[in-house]
């Protein structure tokens, strides 16, 4: 477990130095859009905490990152272990930071301090800040899903087939969601498969129920982030360095 | 009880598609540096990835402070140093962000030796890495060695591509590194000087094979340069002769001291130099492909 910290602790640093100014950046703006126009805004950020991995990644390779991994006293295993954690960490963090954001924006309501409160705009505005909805809250934990899980499968084939393939991996990835996604509606819309619903109504569910589910969520992109990387450790670590 | 000695290979072999280590054996003695030296490909690199656990090998034996080197491999890197001719670090830091990332990884890093190195080898604390050049990258390594308290220096083709200067500097720490009668140094390089002027051990691989290992001074007494007419040449001797050459002006080649006996006065040897060893060793090498080529 040690070395899993050193490892996201020494990626961490590794892309601190360029890549967490230009998330500061994106993150003070959308966070301010978000509490004054639209907590929606929030998830632009988790978008951006993509920079941390990408910034790692590239820097892993310029580098020759993997032969320092040689010389390290340190299980070859836990070196793949921790960039994968160091993924779903990353991503976490920024999740709940904005869920609390989200939360903040829905008790403040800045948008009323605007000018205009009566105009068309102002009134869409004003809707996005709906306490009820648990749209803004839903569609954190659905990007942090989406990013984690990508992040951790690009990783996952990044590191076995390499990451020179990364382009041709990231269009066969594309291509096969899009056949799937496409396949099943069509096959919804013509009452081929029976009605499914992808995702549940949070709207009509109890604080505690949504709750669950949100943590369930959490915990799905954990296990496949845990999963990607095992399988990743089993076949990277035989490798010759 | 401390082993006698730091490293030690048995047999090891490792097969590549276009090379292979074959049966390479050598110890290196706590207190002493050895030059690992041959021609570019002859296997020093993949020898020194095997002893890291880069490399996997096919069959051998690898003991590092008298562990193993697989199945030990993270105790032996806590005290092992290593310098490549690269750095492999994150260049875009600098040397305190450096160290932030590197001490969380050793038990026995010590920040204040770090930082005292660091001071001594005149290294900006506040610059990028990448800025560096290579002798001040090679001299970040070393201080990295040193703050973990390595016993072991393994370093990788260390001075080539580093100016007289920078060369001299390296050779000096190293130098003052084995001071401590605890400690050793394996070095690969291909400027032979480097192994003239520090190594107290030589060995020297040829094409996967390790040609000579032992101390420096045995090798370099245990050869000469052997010059003269090849008509003065008696017939029992030429078989013994590595690296033979016809020149306008008479023959060359290098040939073991205990064989200078009953040559002709006319015939003239000087001792060999460890450059001279290897370009001899290259020669005889490719005599020996030429012949091979012209018998098929």
């Amino acid at each position: 477990m040690k070395d899993i910290l050193n490892i996201m602790r020494f990626d961490f640093l590794t892309a601190k130095t360029t890549a967490l100014p230009i998330f500061g950046v994106i993150a003070v703006m959308c966070n301010a859009l978000g509490l004054l126009f639209s907590p929606m805004m929030f998830v632009y950020v988790l978008m951006a905490a993509s920079f941390l991995i990408v910034q790692l990644q590239t820097y892993a390779e310029k580098y020759g990152f993997h032969k320092l991994y040689g010389i390290l006293p340190i299980n070859r295993k836990s070196i793949t272990r921790g960039r994968f954690q160091y993924i779903f960490w990353t991503f976490f963090a920024v999740e709940i930071f904005e869920l609390i954001m989200t939360k903040l924006a829905l008790v403040l309501k800045l948008y009323r301090i605007l000018p205009n409160q009566e105009n068309e705009t102002m009134q869409f505005v004003a809707e996005t800040f709906n306490a009820e909805s648990t749209l803004n809250y839903s569609l954190i934990v659905g990007i942090f899903v989406v990013m984690c899980v990508f992040f951790s499968y690009m990783q996952m084939m990044g590191q076995i087939f390499g990451q020179e393939n990364e382009m041709k991996i990231v269009m066969i990835t594309l291509a096969v969601i899009t056949v799937g996604a496409l396949a099943f509606f069509g096959l919804d819309s013509y009452d081929i498969i029976p009605h499914i619903n992808v995702l549940p109504d949070f709207d009509a569910m109890s604080l505690a129920k949504r709750t669950l589910w949100y943590i369930g969520l959490n915990a799905g992109a954990f296990v496949l982030n845990v999963l990607f990387g095992e399988i990743t450790a089993g076949k990277v670590s035989v490798r010759e360095l | 009880m401390e082993q006698m000695n730091i490293l030690e290979i048995k047999d090891l072999c490792k097969t590549y598609d276009s090379f292979a280590l074959k049966d390479v054996s050598f110890t290196l003695p706590r207190g002493y540096i050895m030059g690992f030296v041959g021609q570019n490909g002859s296997g020093k690199t993949t020898t020194i990835r095997s002893i890291l656990g880069m490399a996997k090998p096919d069959s051998g034996r690898i003991s590092v402070f008298g562990l193993d080197a697989e199945t030990d491999s993270i105790v032996i890197k806590e005290r092992l140093g290593v310098v490549f001719d690269s750095l492999y670090l994150a260049e875009h830091l600098n040397i305190r962000q450096i160290e932030q990332q590197l001490k969380p990884f050793y038990k026995n890093w010590d920040s204040k030796e770090f930082f005292r190195r660091i001071e001594d080898f005149d290294l900006p604390d506040n610059k990028r890495i990448g800025d560096f050049s290579k002798g001040m990258k090679m001299k970040l390594m070393i201080a990295v060695a040193l703050s973990h308290k390595a016993e072991l220096m393994i370093l990788d083709e260390p001075t080539s591509g580093l100016d007289p200067v920078a060369r001299d500097e390296l050779l000096d720490i190293l130098g003052e590194y084995i001071e401590d009668e605890n400690r050793g140094v394996l070095f690969s390089t291909h400027i032979t000087a480097d192994v003239e002027r520090i190594a107290d051990y030589v060995t020297i691989l040829h094409n996967g094979k390790v040609w000579y290992t032992g101390t420096k001074d045995d090798l370099t007494e245990s050869y000469a340069v052997l010059k003269g007419d090849e008509k003065e040449l008696p017939d029992a001797v030429k078989p013994k002769l590595i690296g033979f050459h016809n020149y306008r002006n008479g023959f060359e080649a290098l040939i073991r001291t205990d064989d200078l006996a009953g040559l002709p006065t006319s015939l003239e040897y000087e001792k060999a130099s460890i450059d001279e060893i290897l370009v001899y060793i290259a020669k005889e090498d490719k005599h020996e492909r030429h012949s091979e080529h012209h018998a098929v």
